[in-house]
Order: C-alpha cells, then sequence, then structure tokens
C-alpha cells in the first residue's frame, strides 16, 4: 500500500495512506524527507478491531479484576487491624471478646423498643453494625498509647505525630498538661485522652482534649485537679485521618 | 490563493513573512538536514538544524523564481551549507554527500521522468505543510489523526462520505467553518447516522473535509474524492 510521509519524528514517521488512513510507521533515519512516497506493508498495519465479543471477555476480564483487587484489599485490611491489635498487646482474642461484646450491648439496647415498632428489628441490627463500625474504626484510629505516672514535679516530655506533650504535677495536686504542634505537616486532627487510673489501674475518669486543625506553631495548656486515688494515667491519641 | 513563489517575493521585503514561513518550513527543514546528515535531528539541540534555517532563510533572500523551484532551490541552498559547516568543522566525513545536489540536479534534468517526480514532490510537500497549518488552525495534530483514524475501512467510507456531504453542500459547510463544529442534525437529516457515531468520528470528518475543500492534487489523502 503506498503512503505519504507527513511528519518525521526521531523513532518513527506518521503516514497517510491513499485510503485516508493515518498510520505511525518506523522508517531508517536520515533516508526519507516529508513528502516523500513509500510502500507500507499490508500486513503491518493490519491491526485487527475488537470484536463485540472481545469487546465482552475483556469487559467481563475487567469486573473480575475489580473483583480480585477489592477481595484482596479486604483480607489485607482485617490482617492489618488484626496484626495492630497483637502488636498492641491486646491480643486477638481480647479484641474479638471486645468487639463481640460491644456489637451485644448494643443489639441489646437497639431491641428493647422492639414491642413498639415491628420494623425496627432490621434497622437495630442495622445501628449495632454501624456502632461496632464505628468503635472499630476509633480503636484503628489510635496512633499512640502509654502510661505515665503522676508522682513527677518536673515537666516529662515526649513527642507523638509531631506534638509534644508535656506534663507535670504540681504540689501533688494539679496536672499541668502541654501540648505543641512542632511538626512542618499539615494541621493535626484528632484527640488525646488521658485515661486517669487509680493504683489497682481501674479508671476514674477520661479527660478528653480534642484538636481540629492543630496547625504547626499551635500551643495548647490546660490544668486538672487530681481525684483521690488517682497514680497514673494512660494516654490514648486518636487521629482522624 | 498566493503560490510559495508570491510568498517567497513578499518575504524579501517583509521580516514577518519570512519569519512566518521558516516557522512553517521547518519540518521541511529538518527532514532536508535528516537526510543529509542521515540521523535524527532535534531542534534545540542539534546544531545542523541552526545552519539549516539560515540557508533556508538565504535561500528566500537570493531566490530568483525564473531560474527554479523555490523548495528544489532551498533544499540545494540548505546542501551545500552544511557541508560547508563540516568542512569548517572537519566533521565532512558525516555528511552523506554521495552526489552532490548540483550533480542531483543535472541527473534530475538529464531525464524527464525524474524530473517530472521530482516537481510532484515538491508540490506535494507544498500541500502537506499547507495542510498541517489547515489542522493546527482547528487545534488538530497529525498525531491526533493517527488515534483517531477509523481502522475499520466501512466506518472510515462513512466518514469519508459525511466529509463529501458537508464539501459540497455550502450552507453545511459554511456552518462548519463558522462555528467549527459538526452540523449533526443536519447531516442526520441528510445521511440518517447516529449522533454519536457521528460525534466520535468529528475529528477526523473535519480533517478529511479540509483536505477535500483545500482541493489537493498531489496529496491523495482520499482515493477517489482528491482528484
Amino acid at each position: 500500500m503506498k503512503a505519504v510521509i507527513m511528519e518525521i519524528h526521531k523513532d518513527y514517521c506518521i503516514v497517510v495512506t491513499e485510503e485516508g488512513r493515518f498510520l505511525r510507521r518506523k522508517i531508517p533515519s536520515g533516508v526519507f524527507e516529508i513528502g516523500d512516497e513509500i510502500m507500507i506493508d499490508q500486513e503491518l498495519t493490519f491491526e485487527p478491531a475488537k470484536t463485540p465479543r472481545q469487546s465482552m471477555v475483556g469487559r467481563y476480564l475487567a469486573t473480575a479484576l475489580v473483583v480480585v483487587v477489592v477481595i484482596v484489599g479486604a483480607v489485607l485490611g482485617i490482617r492489618f487491624i488484626r496484626q495492630y491489635y497483637a502488636s498492641e498487646g491486646r491480643g486477638l482474642a481480647e479484641y474479638e471478646a471486645v468487639a463481640e461484646e460491644a456489637a451485644e450491648e448494643v443489639v441489646e439496647e437497639a431491641e428493647e423498643p422492639q414491642y413498639e415498632y415491628e420494623e425496627s428489628a432490621e434497622l437495630t441490627k442495622d445501628e449495632a453494625e454501624e456502632a461496632l463500625a464505628a468503635e472499630e474504626e476509633k480503636e484503628g484510629n489510635v496512633v499512640y498509647k502509654d502510661i505515665y505516672f503522676l508522682d513527677v514535679e518536673n515537666w516529662v516530655q515526649e513527642k507523638i505525630r509531631g506534638i509534644m506533650f508535656s506534663y507535670r504535677v504540681e504540689s501533688g495536686t494539679v496536672l499541668q498538661v502541654q501540648l505543641e504542634n512542632i511538626s512542618s505537616e499539615p494541621g493535626f486532627d484528632g484527640t488525646f485522652e488521658l485515661f486517669m487510673l487509680k493504683a489497682d489501674k481501674s479508671e476514674t475518669r477520661v479527660i478528653d482534649i480534642p484538636f481540629k486543625n492543630f496547625v504547626p506553631g499551635d500551643f495548647f495548656e490546660d490544668a486538672f485537679m487530681l481525684q483521690e486515688g488517682e497514680t497514673s494515667f494512660r494516654l490514648e491519641v486518636f487521629e482522624e485521618f | 490563493m498566493r503560490s510559495l513563489e508570491d510568498r517567497i517575493s513578499r518575504a524579501k521585503d517583509e521580516k514577518d513573512e519570512a519569519n512566518r514561513l521558516i516557522s512553517e518550513f521547518k519540518p521541511f527543514i529538518a527532514s532536508v538536514v535528516q537526510k543529509k546528515v542521515g540521523r535524527f535531528v532535534e531542534y534545540g539541540v542539534d546544531e545542523e538544524l541552526s545552519v539549516g534555517l539560515m540557508a533556508f532563510k538565504e535561500a528566500i533572500d537570493s531566490y530568483d523564481r525564473q531560474k527554479s523551484k523555490f523548495l528544489s532551490f532551498a533544499r540545494m541552498v540548505i546542501s551545500m551549507r552544511l557541508i560547508d559547516y563540516y568542512r569548517k568543522s572537519k566533521k565532512e566525513r558525516t555528511v552523506s554527500i554521495e552526489g552532490s545536489d548540483r550533480s542531483d540536479i543535472a541527473a534530475d534534468e538529464s531525464s524527464m521522468e525524474q524530473y517530472k517526480i521530482a516537481d510532484e514532490n515538491e508540490k506535494r510537500i507544498l500541500e502537506i505543510i499547507e495542510y498541517r497549518n489547515l489542522l493546527k488552525k482547528w487545534g488538530i495534530s497529525l498525531e491526533q489523526l493517527v488515534d483517531i483514524s477509523p481502522q475499520k475501512e466501512d466506518l472510515r467510507e462513512q466518514y469519508k462520505m459525511v466529509a463529501r456531504v458537508i464539501a459540497g453542500n455550502e450552507s453545511i459547510l459554511k456552518a462548519l467553518l463558522r462555528t467549527k463544529r459538526l452540523p449533526v442534525k443536519e447531516i442526520e437529516n441528510i445521511l440518517s447516522i447516529h449522533p454519536k457515531k457521528l460525534e466520535r468520528g468529528r475529528i477526523y470528518i473535519i480533517a478529511m473535509v479540509l483536505a477535500m475543500v483545500a482541493g489537493f492534487s498531489y496529496l491523495n489523502i482520499s482515493r477517489g474524492d482528491m482528484k
């Protein structure tokens, strides 16, 4: 088939055939000029169009690929969550037990008004699942967890996710807390939760310090009166992604 | 439309016209240089192209339309300046000088057939450059045409038929040239082709219409349509 060279590039040229077909063709460098007529192999130019059957096969393959990616992603995600809890020392069994318990509690609570609304059974089940999912999500966002003791008078500092967390106990009765974003990353969204503990590790209360867009350079300071018997606190940092 | 020779005459006095010509003929200059040096050359990278550009400008300034066709003359000037350049930088051996252009021309002249072919080639080059400029005005590149050019002969023929209808219908053609949009409804009324199909082939159809309207004689893009 005859074709005219319309444009020459480094590795190829663009030709147009007599039939009005524009094609890319490999040509030796420095041999041809624009406007030269060359013969191109018809077999080489033959690019079979996809038949409807081939198109269907392609679609099925694409769909199958998406399904595989979703399944693999889900499996890896579950594995990651399990590994995370295992590494946190809580153990998978404990985590599952807590999750089950939470689900049962929510279901029980949701089941109470069952006699009032016949259709509420389905709804409460959904709510229970949502609550469990929310709980899991929250647990999943814990980025830091550690125990700190309150028998200190000097400042104790800890850098957590680009935020300098400092605390000290003044006169044995007041817990002073300071937080400063010393990172250069975008603002922090999340909560610093102080679970106040007695000597037997039982919780007395939770002090929440939430942040919304706590940007680099921001500073936070507060003081809390210690309650009787509080000897330590467990700091848990939740980050919203 | 003014001939290339007319434009050259004008370019001798008007710098803008000379610059426009150089810009339009850059692909031609590159292809001549490439053929001489025997490898791919790139603007901004290879010095030979600067030599080629200067030689083309020299050809514009010294062209005498009574003696020869401009592109043959420009090709000869570019080749000679390239040889001078290589002699100067002692790189003559890399230049493909199997037969100088003067002897090429002599050989061409010795055979009427060869002369005819060379003449046709030259006219084809002019038409290619004109076609590229036309497409450029419509924002269409040759690369784009390669990608959207229909592979199936049936479809290609259908699009060419649409292009023929547009080119042959004054009101539809005017609408296309004015709005730069394919008058889908009007075409649908005449050919009963689905609008989506027309839309898919829009660029190709426009490219064909432009070629038909330009009335190229040597750039035989659509067999049976152009001549």
